[in-house]
């Protein structure tokens, strides 16, 4: 006898749903991966954050002066993720863009509440005392400069950039997810890439690098 | 004006061809500063949450969900919840369904819907009596039912000779129980009323024109014959003696003069039967007016003579008349006129009547009130006179007193 698909498709999630640990395919979408943790899925929520959370602390991470900072920001992030989905709509726009938007402000507390400059002295982000390997140490010198100059641009600029080079999204994807035009995110891109090789230009090191010189 | 070239646009056209959206290939330098910068933003390693941290962050994005979530039903009641309230409302409209349709089940009318279902549960109720009581109560209960459908119908102007003919398949079916409707009056009141109304029914069709009396006339027929079966008449009643009437009489007192006052009591006087009244009767109508036979009191062939009668069908006692006054009263009343014979009432119930010897009472000499006849005009010819007196406590006579001497 010939088992209808809807019965089979039903008695999966179903299953699923009493068994709240099991995760989920990947190839359910996230709309429907949000549609269950409204309905107080804790395997939903979960997934989520599996999904989205190394995105959202990579975006944090370039944003804050520390690993610790971002940290603490990306949980923030998430709790609030969690407070938000009852009142949250299920629209075309995608879920990454609320989550960025939430990171976003949750930066902007961030510096409110620290008075921080977004500067970073090179000597702040010295996590251990043991020798660390040159290149490390080179590594390390080079991300806290870019760190430092991002961070001095814009709110908009930083998260083009971030979205756009270290995420590797498209100026459409970015557009969206910024809930802007392509072609201002465009405009946006080359003032922040102006601003930022300016900053970059200060350092010695960087600016060779800039001009393209080894 | 070719310089002026959008200057973004060309920039982003030259970053979508060095660094394709969503690959993570990175070129080498290259001479423009501007694309070099996003190239070493795309060749700079940023930080990853390591494993400690993710679990960390993610145990208090739970405890978040867990408190947001402690009074809300876990996913599963959830589901179930719709599903449980569902089946309680499906329940609950069954049962409504189910004691809801009993009144509208059993007004169905046939044509209508819900009569199958009144058809339905008749078999069933067939089927549910198993012994031969309870399956004539079940008979003559479909008979009633198939009646009161014609009525109604009949209400609308219509006849339908269908539920008569079940009517009678029904009481055929239960009369042939004979012995079950017998043994129970309830039955057999059944029965009488399921005949009466449909001899009603067939009458009124008739008369209001809705069906002509040739159409009628075979289930006419069949009604006609179950009124006369004799399983339709209740059981005689057994005779019984007739209840004793109590008669107010003259009973002497002794009273503080010495003397005798006569005040009424009750005295029970059995009522004759029938037979015995006409006998009774017989007696009297040949017994000269002064030789009253003791230990009878005159009466009256009521019904004979178009007096009334009791209750019981036998001709009440002729009460002491209370006008009959003793002649020994201390009051020296006034003796009534001769031949007057109840000449109207006293309270004290004396008489006055005429011929009366001994004063007590108006009967006559040797006439005893314990028959609760009123004597007064033993000097008159028997049932003379006395209309009235026909009451069970014999209290007072409206007769008059047309006795004639």
């Amino acid at each position: 006898m010939l088992i209808p698909h809807y019965v089979i498709i039903s008695l999966f999630f179903f299953i699923a749903d009493s068994f709240p640990d099991i995760s989920l395919p990947a190839a359910v979408e996230v709309p429907d991966l949000v549609a269950r943790a409204q309905r107080g899925d804790r395997g939903s929520v979960a997934a989520l954050y599996q999904i989205f959370s190394q995105m959202i602390f990579r975006y944090i991470v370039l944003r804050v002066p520390t690993n610790a900072d971002a940290e603490d920001l990306t949980a923030e992030v998430f709790v609030s993720m969690v407070k938000g989905l009852p009142s949250y709509q299920i629209t075309d726009v995608r879920f990454e863009a609320w989550l960025y938007r939430i990171a976003a402000s949750r930066i902007a507390d961030f510096y409110r509440r620290n008075n921080h400059r977004s500067h970073v002295q090179l000597s702040e982000t010295i996590f251990d005392s043991s020798p660390l390997p040159e290149e490390t140490v080179l590594h390390n010198q080079a991300l806290e400069h870019l760190r430092g100059a991002l961070q001095q641009l814009p709110e908009d600029q930083q998260t083009i950039l971030i979205l756009r080079f270290v995420e590797r999204k498209s100026h459409e994807e970015v557009a969206e997810l910024m809930g802007r035009t392509v072609s201002s995110v465009k405009s946006a891109q080359y003032r922040a890439l102006k601003r930022l090789t300016m900053l970059l230009g200060t350092d010695h090191k960087v600016r060779h690098y800039l001009r393209g010189e080894s | 004006m070719s310089q002026q070239r959008n200057e973004p646009e060309v920039l982003a056209q030259r970053l979508d061809q060095v660094l394709p959206p969503g690959k993570k290939s990175v070129p080498s330098t290259l001479p423009d500063p501007f694309i070099n910068t996003a190239v070493l933003l795309a060749r700079t390693e940023v930080p990853s949450l390591d494993a400690r941290a993710s679990l960390r962050i993610e145990s208090r994005m739970l405890e978040a969900f867990n408190a947001q979530h402690a009074l809300r039903l876990p996913m599963r009641s959830r589901r179930a919840a719709p599903l449980l309230r569902w089946a309680l409302v499906a329940s609950l409209a069954i049962i409504l369904l189910i004691v809801g349709l009993s009144p509208a089940v059993a007004a169905s009318l046939p044509g209508e819907p819900l009569y199958s279902v009144k058809q339905f549960y008749e078999k069933i109720e067939l089927a549910a009596a198993t012994t031969p009581p309870a399956r004539a109560s079940v008979y003559l209960r479909h008979a009633d039912r198939r009646t009161q459908e014609a009525l109604t119908l009949l209400e609308r102007k219509q006849f339908a000779p269908e539920l008569v003919s079940a009517a009678l398949a029904d009481i055929d079916s239960a009369t042939q129980l004979e012995t079950e409707v017998r043994a129970s009056p309830r039955l057999r009141w059944q029965l009488h009323q399921v005949e009466t109304t449909l001899s009603f029914i067939i009458q009124d069709a008739t008369q209001s024109g809705i069906v002509s009396q040739l159409d009628v006339a075979p289930l006419s027929n069949q009604i006609e014959q179950y009124a006369q079966s004799d399983l339709l008449l209740p059981p005689a009643m057994p005779e019984s003696p007739p209840a004793p009437v109590i008669l107010l009489t003259n009973t002497p007192v002794p009273s503080a003069l010495g003397t005798e006052t006569p005040t009424l009591t009750e005295t029970p006087v059995p009522v004759p039967t029938a037979t015995e009244e006409e006998a009774l009767t017989e007696v009297m109508e040949n017994t000269p007016p002064s030789q009253t036979p003791p230990g009878l009191v005159a009466t009256p062939a009521c019904q004979s003579r178009g007096n009334s009668c009791n209750s019981q069908g036998v001709p009440g006692g002729q009460v002491i008349s209370p006008t009959h006054r003793p002649t020994n009263t201390p009051r020296n009343l006034p003796a009534p006129p001769e031949n007057n014979g109840n000449s109207g009432n006293n309270s004290n119930g004396n008489s006055a009547g005429n011929g009366d010897s001994n004063g007590n009472n108006g009967n006559g000499g040797g006439a005893s009130n314990s028959s609760g006849n009123n004597s007064s005009n033993n000097g008159n010819s028997a049932g003379n006179g006395n209309s009235g007196g026909n009451n069970s406590n014999g209290n007072n006579n409206s007769g008059n007193g047309n006795g004639k001497s």
